[in-house]
């Protein structure tokens, strides 16, 4: 067995051992870092409703009153948002032939829901909720009662805004 | 008589000195030639991009939260994150001759929860999509994409969209693109809430390695 023989038998028995002990193979590498990415999300946050403030007592209606009811509507969030407003009435006052009628600001509905415009933080907006109590009412609204529900709705606006920009996509 | 018997005397003093142990000085020579091995290094850097000072992070939110150790702040802001946005910002990858010797693939990207930030808010990895992008023809093109979770899970392979490696040439860079959008389904859950991660890029050599 000539020496250059002999040592081309030693290379290929260490190989071969390596492979049976389960010898990795191992390459040069390094690692690239871009540190400390921050993702935060924003808010959308209607921090205070206030109470009914009415031009005419509301509390002891006569056929033929009218007047206006106004809240306001502060809004806290971080982003920019849409505000809705939906009204539910409850009560006899709102029965009848002759009901208590109340109606919500002028404007476009989504999704049966008032939109009021766009909010950004710190905002205050008035909502007027204009009502009348018809003059046909009779006597048989006398003494009786009805209550207004008013719910203030907001969604992010980023988005979420109509094409002709006259409202949310979605309040939800 | 007298020359045979100073041959006698030179040969038997030649044994003598053998027997005693003494050298033999004969004219020699003798050259050396050094084969030196050195092993070759590979060492990436990266930068975020679109004018910002550097280092910094590609995504923050305020350009103070943006800014350069030296007080720099950052000029690319995301502002805060609304369901529905997407940003999309630029690392770039160089191999610089400064530090590294041969040319690189890049082979994968992943990410970690930075270290000392509280509050942590990690579900958010599960409602945001990173996309990576390389040049591809002139193109950017998505090179590995998943959710912010899969890639603090673990390494997500880069690859062009015909499967083969990209290449970053010995003093050369990449221009990658990171867009992250943040699921327009995710709910009020995440409001307020706060993810902040590294963004690891990953090399290896190229030679010996198709």
């Amino acid at each position: 067995m000539s020496k250059r023989r002999l040592l081309t038998g030693v290379v290929t028995t260490a190989a071969l051992s390596a492979l049976v002990t389960g010898a990795t193979l191992s390459l040069f590498t390094d690692t690239a870092e871009n540190n400390s990415n921050t993702f935060t999300a924003g808010t959308v946050d209607i921090d205070q409703v206030s109470t009914f403030t009415c031009s005419v007592e509301a509390d002891n209606l006569a056929p033929g009153d009218s007047g206006t009811c106004t809240v306001e509507v502060t809004y806290e969030g971080t982003l920019d948002a849409w505000l809705g407003v939906t009204a539910s009435t409850s009560g006899d006052l709102f029965g009848g032939a002759n009901p208590l009628r109340v109606d919500l600001p002028a404007g476009v509905d989504v999704d049966g829901i008032r939109v009021l415009g766009q909010v950004s933080e710190g905002d205050t907006v008035v909502i007027e909720v204009d009502w009348e109590f018809p003059l046909e009412a009779g006597n048989e609204y006398q003494g009786k009662n009805g209550q207004v529900d008013l719910t203030v709705y907001a969604v992010q606006a980023r988005n979420n805004t109509r094409n002709d920009g006259s409202g949310p996509i979605s309040w939800n | 008589m007298k020359k045979g018997a100073l041959l006698a005397l030179a040969a038997a003093g030649a044994a003598a000195a053998v027997g005693a142990g003494a050298t033999l000085a004969l004219f020699t020579d003798s050259k050396t030639t050094a084969l030196d091995f050195a092993a070759s290094t590979l060492c990436i850097t990266a930068e975020r991009d679109e004018g910002d000072p550097v280092p910094g992070p590609m995504f923050y939110i305020t350009p103070e939260q943006g800014g350069t150790p030296d007080g720099r702040n950052g000029i690319n802001p995301t502002g805060l994150w609304a369901p529905g946005d997407k940003h999309s910002k630029t690392l770039t990858v160089y191999n610089p001759k400064s530090c590294s010797s041969q040319d690189a693939w890049l082979t994968s990207v992943q990410a970690r929860l930075t270290e000392g930030v509280p509050n942590q808010y990690e579900a958010m990895a599960d409602v945001l999509h990173v996309a990576v992008k390389a040049p591809w023809h002139g193109v950017d093109t998505v090179v590995g994409e998943g959710s912010l979770r899969q890639f603090l899970q673990g390494a997500v392979p880069i690859r062009y969209p015909d499967g083969s490696k990209i290449p970053l040439i010995l003093t050369s860079n990449v221009q990658m693109k990171f867009e992250v959008t943040f699921d327009l389904d995710a709910g009020n859950e995440f409001q307020d809430k706060t993810l902040v991660v590294d963004f690891l890029v990953n090399a290896e050599q190229v030679r010996n390695n198709p």
